[in-house]
């Protein structure tokens, strides 16, 4: 113990305001180990993490670095000095300097030795030094497979090789304890790979690894412990395996389930191990091979920048039906009916009613009868109710007049049409997610397509509003909704898809979506899939 | 918005060039040679040629202050005056050397002072702060008579006498060689670790300080950097005028120094000398504009600023890259 190198904290926290971000945090980090931070939304993965690099001080608790032999205590200790100890953080999203070339930026993390700053008077020494520096760069960057986009600057990068060589610069720093903040987001699958094999070697060549990550089939993967954070505080931690199979922790993490609604998952904890054998994705549910589809979408690819966010992702929806797509944070839910939309850069094919929709623009779609809510509530504050509905029928196919379109609100959303002449503004948090949804119902579409609807609702607000849907629902329009509510979900949809790090996972329909299914899609409880032959080679690094 | 119906394409690989340190001063140097040897310019133009370069020399370290370090200051003038009236008070007694060296020392000394206290301003206050230091210093200069001889300034102050010139053509090609140096020690900061410490603290401080850097301490030493070739500069301009006067190192001066390298485009290599022959060269061949050359800073800062953010090192990239593009097909 006394010359490892370890990173240890106890008792930390922090609060903002009245929020306790970290409330008594007690994490231990030693060299050669990975631990994983797991949880959901604020839970307070990213506060720790600014704690124990320096960037915020703590309230109460103590950081301290045993690094040979030696103890340094940094409760207080600005990240600089943390860093020259060794602690190095890498940011969520990458944060390079973009006037600077790659390896300029890999070349900031090598640690400057005693004297350093001489080299700015350039003087003939000055060479070795910015010689070894440089090398120390290259070979960073070559770890990262980026070794001949070193003389770009980094703003010419995509986002994806702009995280590898914030990757390249925390190796090139020769970290003892290596802080990182979900490095696997926005990256292809790819770079995944390249990112979990660096990661996992770092820990195997004696580096401390902190991982923060949404992904647990990564966590399953790289860390040898894992921490589960809850509203600041540990809800649990230990081994990986054992860890993640805590009933506590399954109910936190697969639901944000207290708002279950007759539907709820009964058994969140499997009865018998959670490997049972998720369904096929490429075979879609055939439950309804006699209704035509009214929504055909066939490997969906959605981009951020060049990186597919979402991967092969097919979907169908009938008439009248309901598809619910679940999944961890992160996992591309969200993405998939932007893509859908046409509000992201995507390829694949989107049918809707048979005719093509996948290359027009966004606003063609809508005319065509696609209705999108997002997960923000956008009505107009200062248009009244009817002027915002007014809008959406603008927008729409018009292939019902605004009166008849009207009648059909006041049927579904009866206390949305009572109010038409009230400012949009006056209404409450559910009536105004209600006047969202009837905003893309006036428009005349077939299919509705919703983000969340229930986040920011009151708890006593979802029950009206999965009633609501069905009333959509038994209307002839289909629904795909995107929803942390298992409950919801279960209550207001026919099939369900599971989607973890940009792909499907499970699908079929709601009744075969039971507790293993959950752990499948939420927990990644079966291994991780190996991938073979990559599925996208073309987009890979050298994007 | 439109939507494509294939992968974005991978950005063209364009790679920064590599500059060798040497190139800048050995192009200055060969200028200089050329226009003494072979252009001889009139007394006027040379003049002119030499407080560009003389300011040029200045802005160096203002370019480092402000395009690596992202610091405004805006009181700068009062380095100026340091290496100015040092080499008027000291020049003909001790020497050019000891000159030279004790406007550097005196600046220096207010600079890490000043820098200390007002470093932890946040920007815009810092700005101020030195702005407040300017206006001291020109105080200073008109009231402490038994130094700097109040408004009538300082005269006969002699120059720097270099191979065997006379008169302004030495002080010209002493000015060459000086920011031919301080152009190579431009291009050895940026390339060395505490050059790219001010760069990654100026785009992101939170990033910086996880990487080990001392924000603070290199913003203050961008800071000294900027008042040793203020007052480099200001020696040069003493002795081009023949003497040290208040009005040489008032807010204007500041004010010049500080839109130099915004014109130029902040950070690059060439934005002190291409800065400088803007805002220096083109107001002395506007004087019959006289009174209007604030007018035409200003009016030239807010074109910059509204089209060109980037300065005129903006305007080149943009041509080479079209040159460029136009070549490779």
């Amino acid at each position: 113990m006394a010359d490892r190198t370890t990173l240890d904290a106890q008792g930390l926290a922090v609060a903002f305001g009245a929020l306790r971000a970290v409330d008594g945090v007690d994490l231990e980090v030693a060299e050669g180990q990975c631990v994983g931070v797991v949880g959901a939304n604020g839970a307070g993965k990213s506060t720790l993490l600014n704690l124990l690099s320096g960037a915020v001080r703590p309230d109460a608790g103590t950081v301290t670095v045993v690094e040979n032999g030696r103890s340094h205590r940094l409760d207080g200790a600005p990240g600089r000095a943390r860093a020259r100890l060794g602690i190095v953080r890498m940011f969520q999203t990458a944060r390079l300097v973009p006037d600077l070339s790659a390896r300029e930026n890999v070349e900031l993390g090598v640690p400057a030795p005693r004297g350093a700053w001489l080299e700015a008077l350039g003087l003939p020494t000055s060479r070795r030094r910015a010689g070894a520096r440089r090398r120390a760069a290259e070979d960073a960057l070559a770890r990262v497979g980026l070794a001949d986009r070193a003389g770009m600057r980094a703003g010419e990068l995509s986002l994806g090789q702009q995280r590898l060589v914030e990757m390249a610069r925390s190796l090139a720093s020769g970290a003892r304890i290596l802080l990182l903040d979900e490095p696997f987001s926005g990256l292809s699958r790819t770079a995944r790979e390249v990112v979990a094999s660096l990661v996992a070697n770092l820990r195997d060549d004696g580096v401390g690894v902190l991982l923060v990550e949404h992904d647990l089939a990564q966590v399953r993967l790289l860390a040898d412990r894992v921490v589960v954070l809850d509203a600041g505080r540990v809800l649990a931690a230990g081994p990986v395996e054992e860890t993640l199979a805590d009933p506590e922790v399954v109910r936190r993490y697969i639901g944000d389930i207290e708002l279950e609604i007759g539907g709820g998952l009964d058994d969140a904890r499997p009865s018998r191990p959670p490997v049972a054998a998720p369904t096929p994705v490429s075979a879609p549910p055939d439950l309804h091979a006699d209704r035509t589809a009214v929504l055909e979408v066939r490997d969906l690819r959605v981009f951020y920048g060049a990186v597919p966010a979402v991967d092969r992702v097919e979907l169908t929806v009938a008439a009248g039906d309901g598809l619910g797509i679940v999944g961890p944070n992160g996992a591309g839910k969200s993405t998939v009916l932007r893509g859908v939309a046409g509000l992201l850069t995507a390829t694949g094919s989107v049918r809707l009613a048979g005719e093509r929709l996948d290359g027009t623009a966004t606003p063609h779609r809508f005319r065509h009868g696609l209705g999108f809510v997002p997960q923000t509530l956008t009505a107009v504050v200062d248009l009244s109710v009817e002027e915002n509905l007014r809008l959406g029928w603008l927008a729409g196919s018009r292939a019902q007049s605004f009166a008849e379109a009207m009648e059909r609100v006041g049927d579904l959303f009866g206390e949305i049409a009572d109010r038409r002449k009230d400012p949009a503004g006056a209404l409450s948090g559910g009536q105004r997610q209600m006047l969202a949804i009837a905003r893309a119902l006036v428009a005349g579409p077939r299919v509705v397509l919703l983000d969340e609807p229930t986040a920011g609702l009151a708890p006593v607000l979802v029950a009206p509003f999965a009633d609501a849907l069905a009333r959509l629902r038994a209307d002839g329009v289909a629904v795909v909704v995107v929803e942390h509510n298992l409950g919801l979900v279960r209550a207001t949809c026919s099939t369900i898809l599971g989607l973890r790090a940009g792909a499907p996972v499970w699908s079929g329909p709601t009744e075969r979506f039971d507790g293993a299914a959950a752990h499948e899609v939420f927990l990644a409880a079966t291994a991780p899939a190996r991938t073979g032959p990559s599925l996208i080679e073309e987009e890979h690094l050298s994007s | 918005m439109t939507v494509v119906a294939s992968p974005p394409r991978p950005a063209p690989s364009v790679r920064t060039t590599r500059h060798w340190r040497w190139t800048q001063p050995a192009i200055v140097l060969l200028v200089g040679a050329v226009v003494l040897l072979v252009v001889r310019p009139g007394p006027f133009d040379l003049r002119v040629l030499t407080l560009v370069a003389a300011y040029a020399i200045a802005a160096v370290g203002f370019n480092v202050l402000v395009g690596f370090a992202g610091v405004v200051s805006i009181g700068n003038s009062l380095f100026l005056a340091a290496g100015g009236y040092a080499w008027a008070i000291l020049a003909v007694p001790r020497g050019p050397l000891v000159a030279l060296l004790a406007g550097v020392v005196v600046a220096v000394v207010i600079a890490v002072l000043a820098g200390l206290a007002l470093l932890r301003l946040r920007a815009y206050y810092f700005a101020v702060g030195t702005l407040a230091l300017g206006a001291l210093g020109t105080v200073v200069m008109r009231n402490w008579t038994s130094v700097t001889n109040g408004d009538a300034g300082i005269t006969g102050a002699g120059y720097l006498k270099l191979f065997g010139l006379t008169g302004v053509s030495s002080i010209f090609a002493a000015a060459v060689l000086l920011l031919a140096v301080f152009l190579y020690l431009q291009e050895a900061l940026r390339t060395s670790p505490l050059g790219l410490a001010m760069i990654v603290g100026r785009f992101d401080p939170p990033v910086a300080d996880a990487l080990g850097v001392n924000v603070s301490r290199t913003r203050v030493a961008a800071f000294v950097l900027s008042a040793v070739s203020a007052a480099v500069g200001g020696a040069l301009v003493a002795q081009l005028a023949g003497g040290a006067f208040p009005d040489q190192f008032s807010t204007t001066a500041a004010i010049s120094l500080l839109v130099i390298p915004i014109i130029g485009g902040r950070g690059w290599r060439w934005a002190p000398v291409v800065g400088a022959i803007v805002v220096i060269a083109a107001p002395e061949y506007l004087r019959f504009l006289d009174e209007y050359r604030l007018a035409v800073y200003g009016v030239l800062v807010t074109l910059v600023a509204l089209f060109l953010p980037g300065g005129i090192h903006q305007l080149v990239r943009g041509l080479v890259a079209r040159v460029g593009r136009r070549r490779h097909g």
